[in-house]
């Protein structure tokens, strides 16, 4: 059920952990887990595919490092990144708000 | 470094089902080797058995026609992008070889009043054009997707 709400969203919520700085794939779907307190807890290959979107669509860079001899790709945002995660933050937090006056909303049944 | 047999193991069959150009595929696969191993050694930590652990990590990870069908769209974005790569550099070496056949045949009047010459002429000038603009659009496409979708 997350994973299905999830997708209109996981690029934002990535672009939101990597605004804290750069980080490597692994760091990065952890950080989502942990921010989410395990509800986010999606196959972690599946969270790739998503940087890789991104890095695409020029909102995040990542490039190769070697760390204790082991290949390592870090991901960093971009300023384009950092423009659309402003954008998206904006239009989550109307929508959430519109849904959540709705659903608070105290309705009275008239036949 | 953590290895361990069940991850070389899914590594490989992750290798085996993956599409897309040679090289995109093994920065994918480069990118996954050190995520499971990153995860090991975090399993590790907690649970003590090697095996259990890598068979944790894989599970997280995720089934590789799970993993693989998420990256289909991007493997296509790759070669979209090496395709219009390809066409965009093959055009030269295509205005060249039909410069070449002019000149191997001077006695064809490509100026005259051969009308099959002529439409030849037209049909290649628009060829050229559609193959720059395709190879140009799926460069764009495959480099910057929210342009394109």
């Amino acid at each position: 059920m997350w994973a299905e709400a999830l997708k209109g969203h996981l690029d934002t919520m990535l672009l939101s952990v990597l605004e804290r700085g750069p980080l490597h794939g692994y760091a990065i779907i952890e950080a989502l887990r942990v921010g989410s307190s395990g509800r986010f807890d999606l196959p972690t290959g599946t969270v790739y595919p998503a940087l890789h979107r991104l890095e695409r669509a020029g909102l995040v860079r990542g490039s190769w490092s070697v760390v204790s001899g082991k290949r390592r790709r870090t991901y960093r945002l971009t300023p384009a990144g950092r423009r659309t995660l402003t954008y998206d933050r904006g239009a989550w937090s109307e929508f959430a708000s519109a849904v959540g006056s709705v659903l608070e909303m105290g309705w009275s049944t008239t036949r | 470094m953590v290895d361990h047999p069940l991850i070389d193991g899914y590594l490989s069959d992750l290798a085996a089902a993956m599409p897309g150009p040679a090289r995109w595929r093994q920065s994918v696969l480069d990118e996954a080797r050190d995520s499971l191993l990153e995860a090991m050694e975090t399993h590790l930590r907690i649970a003590a058995d090697p095996s259990e652990a890598a068979r944790q990590v894989i599970g997280k990870y995720g089934p590789v026609p799970v993993v693989v069908a998420a990256f289909v769209p991007e493997a296509a974005a790759q070669r979209a992008k090496y395709a219009g790569l390809f066409m965009f550099l093959a055009m030269p070496a295509l205005a060249e070889l039909w410069y070449v056949a002019v000149h191997l045949h001077p006695a064809i009047d490509w100026h005259g009043g051969n009308a099959a010459v002529r439409v030849a002429g037209v049909l290649l000038g628009i060829s050229v054009a559609i193959a720059l603009f395709g190879s140009l659009g799926s460069i764009v496409c495959a480099t910057r997707s929210r342009r394109c979708s």
